[in-house]
């Protein structure tokens, strides 16, 4: 879909949510984001909830895309990236659905990109004033992959695993319609942005504990998510050294 | 040495495997090139009957001091190959069902605007915004 060009505002931006069962918090989130952000676009990407969560969010004036089947945080998150592409926005935000990030936070990281600091602006929980628990076994997994990408990218990075960011328009193309993780993006992804050429920038911010719901790391997925990271880490590594990555331009 | 009894089972065993195959594959539920390492497997088990003393010696010369080992050695490498295929097309399938479906919702999302533009003519007209989306709405409201 071309986006026309009509009129050019300074930026169009957007504002990504992806959502799998949020009825209960998109009312609360929805809003507040929006009274956050005035003059964003907001999609909401409903990955294939079994409640009310694209009414809702249609009801509250988003634009609704829903997966017919439920892909995952990456693969909503990915839609939400196309969309973007598709539609020709030049910027992009994407925050939890589930009242995690402060919206406080979109413009700090929005404004970051905008200002060409950075192509991608990372919202860092640890930066900025701690308000948030985690099971002990992700944290101690957390730690180590902040400290192997800070190492090999040679930038501090403190917060791999958060999923507020903003992001240009040559980082939602490399991300659209590949090199994108379908579950969950993170310390792999920092790496492979790094690789790509794109410069990463944390920026700090406040997350909160969840209004209400099941968070998707919990009970026994965090000695899956550690496991499964330190091996996209390394299979990012090894592409990196068997093969050229895709660099940047390149999509 | 086999008795006669289990090596006719074995026989008919793999002639069964054969015959579901080959209807499977007939009937198109089971695609050619999955059914490549079934078909293998049975003809396996159908001539093993045959071929079970000429395994016998093999065994003994490569050392097993028991041959059906070997043939459940034989039998384990080739569940693995057969299993270790689906995986790969698992994810294979997997990228394109995410790929289809991402397409699938954003085509979707599309449809539903134009229908709702058709209906309000107003709203289909390109206005001075970069979107005739009614996500801008998000902002008039």
């Amino acid at each position: 879909m071309t986006a026309s060009f009509f009129f050019m505002p300074s930026l169009h931006r957007l504002l990504i949510l992806p959502a799998y069962n949020e009825a209960t918090n998109l009312p609360r989130v929805l809003p507040e984001a929006r009274a956050a952000a005035p003059g964003y676009d907001v999609v909401v990407i409903n990955d294939g909830s079994r409640d009310a969560t694209a009414e809702v969010a249609r009801s509250l004036g988003a634009a609704v895309v829903t997966l017919p089947v439920n892909l995952g945080y990456g693969g909503a998150v990915q839609t939400g990236f196309r969309y973007a592409v598709e539609h020709g926005y030049e910027l992009a935000v994407v925050m939890d659905a589930d009242g995690q990030h402060d919206p406080a936070g979109i413009h700090l990281l929005a404004d970051t990109v905008a200002r060409g600091e950075t192509d991608v602006a990372i919202g860092s929980r640890f930066r900025g004033r701690m308000a948030y628990h985690q099971p002990w076994v992700k944290r101690m997994g957390m730690k180590l992959f902040a400290w192997t990408v800070s190492r090999l990218t040679g930038r501090e990075v403190t917060d791999p695993t958060s999923g507020f960011q903003a992001l240009n328009q040559d980082v939602l193309r490399f991300f659209a319609y590949d090199n994108y993780p379908v579950d969950y993006p993170d310390a792999d992804t920092l790496l492979l942005l790094h690789y790509a050429g794109f410069r990463v920038t944390e920026v700090p911010v406040t997350m909160r504990e969840r209004l209400s719901g099941v968070s998707m790391h919990s009970g026994w997925k965090p000695f899956y998510y550690v496991l499964k990271m330190w091996l996209a880490i390394s299979m990012v590594l090894l592409r990196e050294k068997t093969h050229l990555s895709p660099r940047r331009g390149a999509s | 040495m086999m008795a006669p009894l289990p090596r006719f089972l074995v026989f008919l065993l793999g002639v069964a495997v054969l015959l579901v195959v080959i209807n499977l594959v007939r009937r198109r539920t089971l695609q050619e090139r999955y059914a490549i390492l079934w078909l293998l497997a049975g003809v396996v088990l159908t001539l093993s009957p045959v071929f079970i003393p000429l395994l016998d010696h093999l065994a003994f010369s490569m050392g097993f001091e028991y041959p059906p080992a070997l043939l459940l050695l034989l039998a384990v490498v080739g569940l693995l190959l057969i299993t270790f295929q689906l995986s790969l097309t698992l994810s294979r399938s997997e990228e394109r069902i995410k790929l289809l479906t991402q397409e699938l919702a954003i085509l979707r999302q599309q449809m539903e605007l134009l229908k709702l533009s058709a209906r309000q003519p107003s709203a289909a007209k390109p206005t001075e915004r970069t979107h005739d989306e009614p996500d801008t709405d998000f902002n008039n409201t």
